[in-house]
């Protein structure tokens, strides 16, 4: 009985907490928001490209835009102070919900703060979240506008990428434990919109850790490093199976972050698997 | 003649083994027995099984007519009280406070004591001349000083039945005497008490029965007159004993001389 | 009055006396009252009293009865009870080094929570509930087995042995976890006080004050306890049923607490540590002090934590400003029995 409930949990590990829709809480904010807080960078990211950057009052510590350097800091993703953002008087708060934040979220809710709960996981939830956001702020042009660009900058790659071979390829968000992009999430799509073939594709999550022999098995072609920190990325590539694939770098690692910001890491990640052929090849 | 406690064929020991067997004891009221022997032959194992914390391996003990088994816990306490060997508990009481546990059995569930349980309390510390340890902190005490505490909070449960396990072991000379005097002075009035003593000098001036143990049997039992002399107290301990009388009328034995 | 300068001689002979008790009792709950006044008061966010007090509506009065006083309720609860049973368990085992996690409730409830967060079950309740089965579900397990053995010493190992296997299993999960949930493991582990309904509280509220009362009212009985379960007996204390009682209310009483703010260290070491050296090893006074003390300490310990949020912009868990608190404190104790023995 020892043995199987141990079993059970360690056949679900990697199944990641669903998100949920995107949702409000609280009361419902009466026309467009002017005071803006948010807890998360790419919520940010968001809000400044829609133009309404003078409408924050508050970021989360891990903010680190130039834009927002001035404005007080409310705590991060797990902890962040209820407190505080209700000291600053929001009518608006923008939050991607995750398991940590869940009781803080719904206190501000409680104590009267409007909030929307927008999970960024799919290309699909960044779009409605340039939707929805535009709208809660009086920008909805603004936010159909984004959405269109990543829409239509996803279809052109498509098309270009049909032309091509696909690759198979393995994007690494950390190397110790190695973290992978899984099925399901944004990255695994972009991928598949550049024409790469996710070799992860079996992984629990769409952000996964995975066993390193899985990934040489899998004998991807190429190899995407989006990491923080290089840690033990040199002994991985060092390893048979691995040695013989195509190792590149993400120039900007925050362009990886969902938000209006893919639409820029759509056009690296293109770059980097089809690089400019030579000319022999290049007839369309 | 009811006896204070009555023993039958008891084996004592632990774990269903025995330690020592077939003692078969009356105490009467007003009776100081001493139990002598050499190490190891189940003296303290006979003492706490009389008292109930240990189970005997086999046969019977009846503590005032009632067998021990049906005995409520709190009610035995009330009549019968036990000085053990060695002082276990926190270290940070005071000595009244600890004389004061003893009133235990006479008091509610938090104990607090009343006018009449601090001065039963201060008269035994009194009794065994021990008055000056009330206020202190037994951690700063000495061996001999917690054995009177010990001792102290055992008269303070009034008991009718007084369990001794080598109550003068650490003490000095004077505080030997002295408290083997003052549980005398109360035998006399009443009280049935059960020592269990290392020093056959001591059993001679104080116990009027003895019972003697070697080898887990009883080599005798009886009037302490009777059996307290140099031959019987030689076998019990293993080694020749020498006999005297001094000018005041006591008696003693000691090991003989060597060469 | 040399002699009580060097803790040779008591101040007075008797030390529980109820006249002494509701006096020294009386001045912890003041100080218990002040740490909350204080940590009701100050904060984040400016609170304007008079306010808070007038509208019912406005933002000061939502701060001050939505998320400060549940706080400071909270964390009153949680530190009465760690303290309270660190100091029955200390005396139970006649060991100075016990702390109430010391019977695995702790792992128990760790290790809940960890598997809640691992098969994604935190989306339906919060980790309460499962740290709260957890920390039960050890406790019948390390109480089980020692009930085999009368000796509180199987309960003791059992509980040890449990924690290190629930730091295993626990530790395994932690590597097979994406980064961002082992972060959240993280944190709860470090022991936190976040913003519970009053629902929540109320129950809380209940399972400690039950708990906690059988401590209070075994505690004269744990006193003789500490003698040896012979004396004890001889006392006419019924050992055994003693001892349960004394184990399931403390377990009970840290599973309450640790299922609300995950494990918050030296609360339970500490207070009764100090107050043993002001009041004596009197279990009776102990109990109850410790409650109170434990209150004061944890609710102040976490209005620091609130004052260093511009330091840091964020609050660190609670846990580790006990820790820093605590452990110079520790070593301080230490440092004074050592020059006294």
């Amino acid at each position: 009985m020892t043995a199987a409930a141990l079993l059970l949990p360690l056949a679900l590990l990697g199944a990641a907490p669903d998100a949920g829709p995107l949702r409000m809480l609280g009361p419902r904010p009466a026309g467009e928001a002017r005071r803006v807080v948010t807890l998360a960078p790419s919520l940010t990211d968001l809000v400044l490209a829609l133009g309404a950057g003078e409408r924050l009052v508050g970021v989360s510590r891990f903010d680190e835009r130039p834009e927002v350097a001035p404005l007080p800091r409310v705590g991060g993703f797990v902890d962040p102070s209820v407190e505080a953002v209700v000291g600053l008087h929001p009518d608006l708060v923008l939050v991607q919900p995750g398991p940590g934040n869940k009781r803080p979220v719904e206190a501000m809710a409680e104590l009267g703060t409007p909030v929307l709960l927008l999970p960024l996981d799919t290309v699909a939830d960044v779009l409605t979240a340039e939707r929805a956001v535009g709208k809660a702020l009086g920008r909805t042009e603004e936010g159909e506008r984004l959405a269109r660009r990543l829409e239509t900058a996803r279809a052109e790659v498509r098309g270009r990428s049909q032309r091509r071979n696909p690759v198979r390829a393995l994007l690494v968000f950390g190397f110790d434990p190695l973290v992978v992009a899984g099925p399901g999430g944004f990255a695994d799509e972009l991928l598949g919109d550049v024409g790469a073939t996710n070799v992860a594709a079996d992984a629990g999550s769409s952000y996964a850790v995975y066993s390193v022999e899985r990934a040489i098995l899998a004998r991807p072609e190429l190899i995407i490093d989006a990491a923080d920190v290089p840690g033990s990325k040199a002994r991985l590539r060092a390893l048979p199976g691995l040695r013989e694939a195509r190792w590149v770098s993400l120039p900007d690692r925050s362009l990886l972050h969902p938000g209006p910001a893919l639409e820029q890491g759509l056009g690296q990640l293109e770059a980097l698997v089809a690089p400019p052929l030579p000319r022999s090849e290049a007839r369309p | 003649m009811s006896a204070v406690l009555h023993t039958e064929h008891l084996a004592a020991g632990h774990d269903g083994r025995a330690v020592v067997s077939e003692v078969s004891l009356e105490v009467e009221a007003g009776s100081l027995w001493a139990v002598l022997g050499p190490n190891g032959s189940g003296k303290s194992t006979l003492l706490r099984t009389v008292l109930g914390v240990l189970r005997p391996v086999s046969g019977e003990v009846r503590l005032f007519g009632a067998p021990l088994a049906g005995w409520n816990r709190r009610e035995l306490a009330r009549r019968v009280a036990w000085v053990p060997q060695a002082f276990e508990g926190d270290p940070g009481f005071t000595g009244l406070e600890l004389v004061l546990m003893g009133r235990t059995p006479h008091l509610g569930r938090w104990g607090l004591p009343g006018a009449h349980d601090l001065a039963v309390a201060r008269g035994a510390l009194e009794a065994l001349g021990a008055s000056h340890l009330a206020r202190r902190i037994v951690s700063t005490l000495s061996g001999g000083e917690r054995r009177l505490l010990l001792a102290a909070r055992a008269l303070a449960q009034e008991p009718e039945l007084l369990l001794l396990d080598e109550p003068t072991a650490f003490l000095d000379l004077h505080h030997q005497v002295e408290l083997l005097e003052r549980v005398r002075t109360r035998v006399q009035q009443g009280l049935a008490a059960v020592a269990v003593l290392h020093d056959p000098n001591l059993a001679t001036a104080f116990a009027d029965h003895v019972l003697l143990l070697r080898d887990g049997r009883v080599l005798g039992q009886g009037p302490a007159a009777s059996l307290l002399d140099a031959e019987r107290l030689g076998a019990l301990y293993g080694l020749p004993l020498a006999e005297a009388v001094t000018a005041g009328g006591a008696r003693l034995v000691a090991p003989e001389a060597r060469r | 009055m040399s002699g009580a300068a060097f803790g040779l001689v008591a101040v007075q002979p008797v030390r529980f006396t109820p006249a002494r008790a509701v006096l020294l009792l009386g001045s912890l709950a003041v100080l218990a009252a002040v740490a909350m006044s204080l940590s009701v008061l100050l904060g984040e966010y400016r609170l304007h009293l008079g306010a808070a007090l007038a509208d019912p509506t406005s933002a000061d009065a939502r701060v001050l009865f939505g998320l400060r006083l549940p706080r400071a309720l909270l964390g009153a609860l949680v530190g009465a009870a760690l303290a309270a049973s660190g100091s029955a368990l200390q005396a139970l085992l006649r060991n100075p080094l016990a702390d109430p996690f010391v019977l695995g409730v702790s792992g128990g409830a760790a290790l809940g929570t960890t598997l809640a967060l691992a098969l994604g079950l935190l989306a339906v309740a919060g980790p309460s509930l499962f740290a709260f089965a957890g920390a039960v579900g050890a406790m019948a397990l390390v109480l089980g087995a020692g009930r085999a053995r009368s000796s509180p010493y199987a309960a003791l190992l059992t509980g040890v042995v449990f924690n290190a296997f629930a730091a295993a299993v626990i530790t395994c999960v932690k590597t097979l976890l994406t980064p961002d949930q082992v972060g959240e493991i993280l944190y709860w582990l470090a022991g936190t006080l976040g913003y519970e309904r009053l629902r929540t509280l109320a129950v809380a509220a209940v399972i400690q004050a039950v708990a906690l009362g059988v401590l209070w009212r075994e505690s004269g009985r744990l006193n003789l306890l500490t003698l040896g379960d012979d004396e004890a007996a001889s006392l006419g204390v019924p050992v055994r049923r003693t001892r349960w009682w004394v184990l399931i209310a403390a377990s009970l009483s840290v599973a309450g607490a640790v299922a609300l703010s995950g494990l918050i260290g030296f609360v339970g070491l500490i207070v009764p540590h100090l107050l043993r050296l002001w009041l004596g090893p009197d279990q009776r006074l102990l109990v109850p002090a410790s409650a109170l003390g434990g209150a004061a300490f944890l609710v102040t310990a976490d209005l620091l934590t609130r004052l260093l949020f511009p330091l840091f912009h964020a609050e660190p868990p609670v846990g580790v400003v006990t820790a820093v608190l605590g452990g110079p404190l520790f070593v301080w104790l230490l440092h004074r029995r050592e020059g006294l023995a």
